[in-house]
């Protein structure tokens, strides 16, 4: 029997990463007699997350069925981010996961919306798109596999998911497929003198776990990585305006949004994610342009709002991101590997994206720094282009408080500088390698925060502008008419939750043969 | 100056580049006020050599509302499923480059880690067994691949070997039906605003003035506009693409037509084959460093099938980039623009690639910088992609039997191309990147066929019973070779496809993909 192969893995961290690469190491590593243990005691979290597309990507992935999910974590879905108040008070819109809208395959779609713009019309992206109407009357549906494949612009969804019974599902998951929990906390750590890798961890519970390989997935920069390998931190506390977050949960009797809401705030902004009968806010500010009290007040419903019981506050680690995420026998994934603001790509995002890229790589026992370097040089690119997408919003957002104008005032890199000119100035946008973002994510981002590009595709000129008004103004029809005829999300994650047959079957799994 | 549509364009030059340059402009841009011109010199001549596309040459022909028999018949075109490489590795060596994937991954990793293992076991040879366009060039077969995506017969996507100077002229009559203007005459003087630099008109040997607002610079190696006149500057690759001569012949069509093109590597260069519907193009690139063009003439006439049929066409060139393929209102388009090896028939593909990007970037009267900015940046990565996978061809070699192969198996390769070779020797990991032309199967084979044979397959693999995965692949072998065999023979193919009234048979929308339609 040949022994290259890893045969044990630890993961340090009970968190959503944590078990999220407990759950997708142990489907994808099933026949391969890995011993998988995850170390740390019971997470206490509240939270709910609101999860991208390619978390059902990430599902399929690692074998979790679709149905089932919803089902034992009582998730909702989510068809994008309404933005509020961004560039201008009062301001709405949606960004939805689902394209904007299309018209002939040549010209983006944008083009079309921009040259009824460029001739005077006030002009909304959001209001073509089926996905956006039905999100606006809190609709959702989405139809057999068949019918999506000829649909020109189908329902693109995400999650919104109670972090907690999340994590609790892929602990059973993980539980069933072997892998061992120890409710201890590591208290040292035992390094090879032959390769400077980890040999085992030291437990308080007085036991000593060895293992071929480690991930760290705690909550706070990795130790492991930083104190024991020797990795270097570049600072980002100067990218990250804001020190502190306050929580709050509050039941709700209306209907469940089938999107998540980022919304500008005076002293710093706001996420609220919902599930059926719960909403989840979350205010992250800092601490020298806003007190907790007001901040209280503005999560409990506004400046008199009776009672501000229940809120939580916590003050956000401090922002960096390692110099490098893999070194020896050790990965850090999600806040281990960079705490740079759970902003609109969330760190859940990251570690799923982290572990493919791992198993992809897949080391064997000697770890290669070979490998390591590839890892690392693909995980900075993706990480620099997330920063990307967040200082956009810093950048292009309304500077009509304290808060927004130092926001504003942090320095951009020159990725992103040029990416936004082109953009103005050409009606293309410039796509680097490792975008988490699609073009068409990026494009309808840009276009809610007010960035319209000076010119239209020149295949437009020549075209009739009435011609592209009039077939604009129909789409708009036909989505709102579209939308209305879907179920509400609450019915329709009613009949989820009843009948099984309505779950359309996740994606016959892959091409892929077996052996 | 308040900034306004582009009316003038004018093209310089009458090769592949100008007139599928002239045709696409006409075609698009059909419903705007736009003049479109082209100026090309009898006397100058064009290159003439050019015979070998990628699949997405089927991406440009569609959007151009052409008919693909129509097309075939015009340009004494064939089907291509791949390149042939022989000699390269060692002497006697040969594999194919094809048009589609090798296997499946199974289990979320990668075909060719299994088929490594049954190698090291001494059960497998040869992983083109494992690639149906491979195995149906292997018998001259071919067929328009199936819309079917669970059949094996879907796996793969195909090419054309054309003449290229019957499209060039079949591309002029779609260009002049749709209102192109051709000038014939030479460009003597280029007018030039003497602040800006900008081009205002050129100016024909007889006094013709020619005006224009937007200038394409489809002249060949010379560069006349982009060089000559704005000198962009070149950035030489000779050191990295060591060849850069070439003399091209045609040669009598004699007996079977094979689905696919041939580059035999030679002592100082390499030869291409490739077999048209009424002849066969051959040809010889080499280094002048290491052999003479007589002795270079001379391989080449030894190695033809049937007797010459043309005076063989001698050419120089310079490997390499021009440094701004779009400055002022210039934007060049084709050999102007740098010229790579015709190792992977990517020199049409460049061509496409600038028209499509130009169309994106179409600029107006004012003349917008930040179009030539991202014009430049997205066609040089495009193009240093191409080229370390070129690279790879000539330093992936144990030929040590002449001073060019001692030269090219010791050259010190670019580090991006550096990288992905370590990447893949110790582990046999193809480096991952969203955008570039060539992709996993394509260093796969080239990898692969020229021994460079990773040092470890994904350990996973070793999880499963040798036997097992030997059954496994001893299947998929089979069912790939009955599937090959199944199809028509390349010649009846060619025929069938051809026929009055097959328009509309298999002729099916294409993606910009080289692996699958
Ligand atoms: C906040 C946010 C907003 C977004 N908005 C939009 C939007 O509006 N419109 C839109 O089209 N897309 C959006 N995306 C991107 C989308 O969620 C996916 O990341 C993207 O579509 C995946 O692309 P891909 O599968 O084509 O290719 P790749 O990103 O190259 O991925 C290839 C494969 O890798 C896997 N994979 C890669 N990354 C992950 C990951 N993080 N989790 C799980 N699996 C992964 C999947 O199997 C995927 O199929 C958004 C993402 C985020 C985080
Ligand atoms: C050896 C070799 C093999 C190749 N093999 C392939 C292959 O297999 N596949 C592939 O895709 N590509 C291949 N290529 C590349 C391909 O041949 C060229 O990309 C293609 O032919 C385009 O050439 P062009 O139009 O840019 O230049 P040319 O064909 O040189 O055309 C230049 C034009 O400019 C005109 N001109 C120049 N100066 C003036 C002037 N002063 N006044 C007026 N007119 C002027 C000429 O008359 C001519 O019409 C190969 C190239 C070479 C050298």
């Amino acid at each position: 029997m040949d022994d290259r192969q890893l045969k044990s893995i630890a993961i340090i961290g009970t968190g959503v990463s944590a078990w999220l690469t407990a759950a997708g190491l142990a489907k994808r590593l099933e026949s391969h007699k890995v011993r998988i243990d995850i170390i740390g005691p019971a997470p206490e979290n509240r939270d709910l997350l609101a999860a991208a597309p390619a978390t059902s990507a990430y599902h399929r992935e690692v074998g979790i069925d679709q149905g089932e999910f919803l089902r034992e974590t009582g998730s909702a879905f989510t068809l994008g981010t309404r933005y509020l108040n961004w560039t201008h008070r009062g301001q709405d819109y949606i960004h939805t996961y689902s394209p904007a809208g299309r018209m002939r395959r040549a010209v983006g779609f944008h083009h079309y919306v921009n040259l009824l713009r460029l001739q005077g019309e006030d002009v909304s992206f959001d209001g073509y798109s089926r996905a956006a109407c039905a999100a606006r009357q809190r609709r959702f549906g989405i139809g057999a596999q068949e019918h999506r494949k000829h649909d020109p612009c189908p329902l693109i969804h995400g999650f919104q998911i109670d972090e907690r019974r999340y994590c609790n599902y892929l602990a059973r998951r993980a539980g069933t497929l072997g892998v061992v929990h120890t409710g201890a906390t590591v208290t040292d750590v035992v390094l090879r003198p032959e390769t400077g890798h980890i040999a085992s961890l030291r437990l308080d519970d007085g036991r000593a776990l060895e293992a071929d390989f480690f991930f760290d997935c705690g909550d706070g920069l990795s130790t492991l990585l930083r104190d024991t390998l020797g990795v270097g931190v570049a600072n980002g506390s100067e990218l990250f305006p804001a020190d502190r977050r306050a929580t709050l949960v509050m039941p709700m009797d209306d209907h469940t949004p089938p999107y998540s809401t980022l919304r500008r705030e005076s002293g710093g902004w706001s996420r609220t994610v919902s599930i059926p009968g719960w909403r989840w806010r979350a205010y992250y500010y800092s601490s020298d342009h806003i007190g907790d009290a007001e901040v209280a007040r503005t999560l409990a419903g506004g400046p008199c709002a009776a009672s501000t019981d229940g809120v939580t506050f916590t003050t956000l680690p401090q922002p960096g991101v390692l110099a490098a995420f893999w070194r020896g026998n050790c990965v850090a994934i999600g806040a281990a590997a960079g705490i740079f603001g759970d902003f609109s790509i969330s760190a859940q995002h990251l570690a799923q994206s982290s572990l493919l890229r791992w198993l992809d790589l897949y080391p064997d026992r000697s770890c290669d720094p070979v490998l390591a370097d590839e890892y690392n040089r693909l995980a900075g690119e993706e990480t620099a282009r997330i920063r990307d997408v967040h200082l956009l919003h810093f950048r292009l957002a309304d500077t009509d408080s304290a808060f927004w104008r130092q926001a504003a005032a942090i320095a951009c890199p020159e990725s992103l500088l040029y990416k936004i000119d082109v953009f103005e100035r050409t009606g293309v946008l410039p796509y680097y390698e490792s975008e988490t973002l699609t073009p068409e994510a990026w494009i309808a981002l840009l276009l809610g925060m007010g960035c319209w590009p000076d010119r239209c595709d020149a295949l437009l000129n020549g075209e009739d502008p009435d011609d592209i008004r009039e077939e604009l103004a129909k789409m708009a029809r036909t989505a709102a008419a579209e939308a209305s005829a879907l179920p509400l999300h609450d019915t329709f994650l009613r009949h989820l939750a009843a009948a099984e047959p309505a779950v359309p079957p996740s994606p016959a799994g892959s091409t892929e043969a077996r052996p | 100056m308040t900034a306004g549509p582009i009316q003038r364009v004018v093209i310089v030059g009458g090769g592949a580049a100008g007139w599928m340059t002239a045709a696409a402009l006409s075609t698009l841009f059909k419903k705007r006020p736009l003049s479109v011109e082209l100026i090309e010199s009898e006397q100058i001549g064009v290159v003439g050599v050019g015979e070998a596309t990628l699949p997405h040459l089927r991406f440009f022909n569609q959007r151009l509302g052409i008919d693909e028999p129509d097309f075939m018949r015009s340009t004494q075109a064939t089907y291509k499923l791949g390149i042939e490489f022989a000699n390269w590795g060692r002497l006697g060596d040969a594999y194919i480059h094809p048009f589609g994937e090798f296997g499946r991954s199974i289990n979320g990793v990668a075909f060719h880690h299994y088929w490594l293992r049954l190698r090291q076991a001494g059960r497998e040879r040869d992983i083109g067994e494992f690639s149906l366009p491979v195995a149906a060039a292997g018998k001259d077969r071919f067929a328009y691949p199936d819309s079917d995506p669970t059949s094996v017969l879907s796996s793969y996507s195909y090419a054309y070997q054309l003449d290229a100077s019957l499209y060039a002229r079949y591309l002029r009559a779609c260009s002049e039906s749709r209102g192109v203007k051709r000038h014939e005459g030479i460009v003597t003087r280029v007018k030039q605003h003497t602040e800006t630099g900008f081009i205002e008109s050129l100016v024909l040997r007889d006094g013709r003035e020619i005006g224009g607002e937007l200038f394409i610079d489809c002249s060949g190696f010379r560069g006349l506009l982009i060089e000559q006149t704005l000198a962009a500057g070149y950035e030489h690759w000779r050191h990295w693409l060591p060849c850069d001569r070439a003399i091209a012949v045609a040669s009598e069509n004699v007996g079977r037509i094979p689905p696919y093109t041939r580059a035999v590597a030679e002592s100082s260069g390499w030869r291409w084959r490739i077999p048209l519907q009424h002849r066969i193009g051959n040809g010889h690139v080499y280094s002048s460093d290491h052999t003479s063009d007589d002795e270079a003439l001379r391989v080449l006439l030894d190695s033809l099938d049937g007797d010459a049929v043309s005076e063989p066409n001698r050419l120089r060139f310079a490997t390499g980039r021009r440094k701004q393929m779009w400055l002022k209102n210039c934007v060049a388009i084709g050999l102007s623009a740098g010229f790579l090896e015709p190792l992977e028939s990517t020199g049409i593909h460049l061509i496409q690639l600038a028209i499509m990007k130009l169309v994106e970037f179409f600029p107006d009267t004012d003349f917008e910088p930040l179009n030539a900015v991202e014009f430049n940046r997205t066609m040089r990565m495009e193009i240093e992609r191409i080229r370390d996978f070129l690279v790879l061809h000539y330093t992936a070699t144990e030929r040590d039997d002449s001073e060019f192969w001692n030269r090219c198996r010791t050259l010190e390769q670019p580090e991006s191309l550096k990288r992905s070779v370590a990447l893949f020797r110790r582990f046999g990991h193809v480096m991952r990147y969203a955008g570039g032309l060539f992709l996993e199967p394509s260093w796969v084979a080239v990898y692969l066929g020229q021994r460079l044979v990773p040092l470890h397959y994904d350990p996973r693999v070793d999880s499963y019973r040798l036997d097992t995965l030997s059954a496994q692949l001893t299947r998929l072998k089979g069912l790939i070779r009955q599937a090959a065999e199944s199809l028509p023979d390349h010649a009846a193919a060619l025929r069938h496809y051809q026929r009055p009234g097959a328009a509309a048979d298999g002729w099916r929308q294409t993606a910009m993909n080289l692996y699958r339609n």
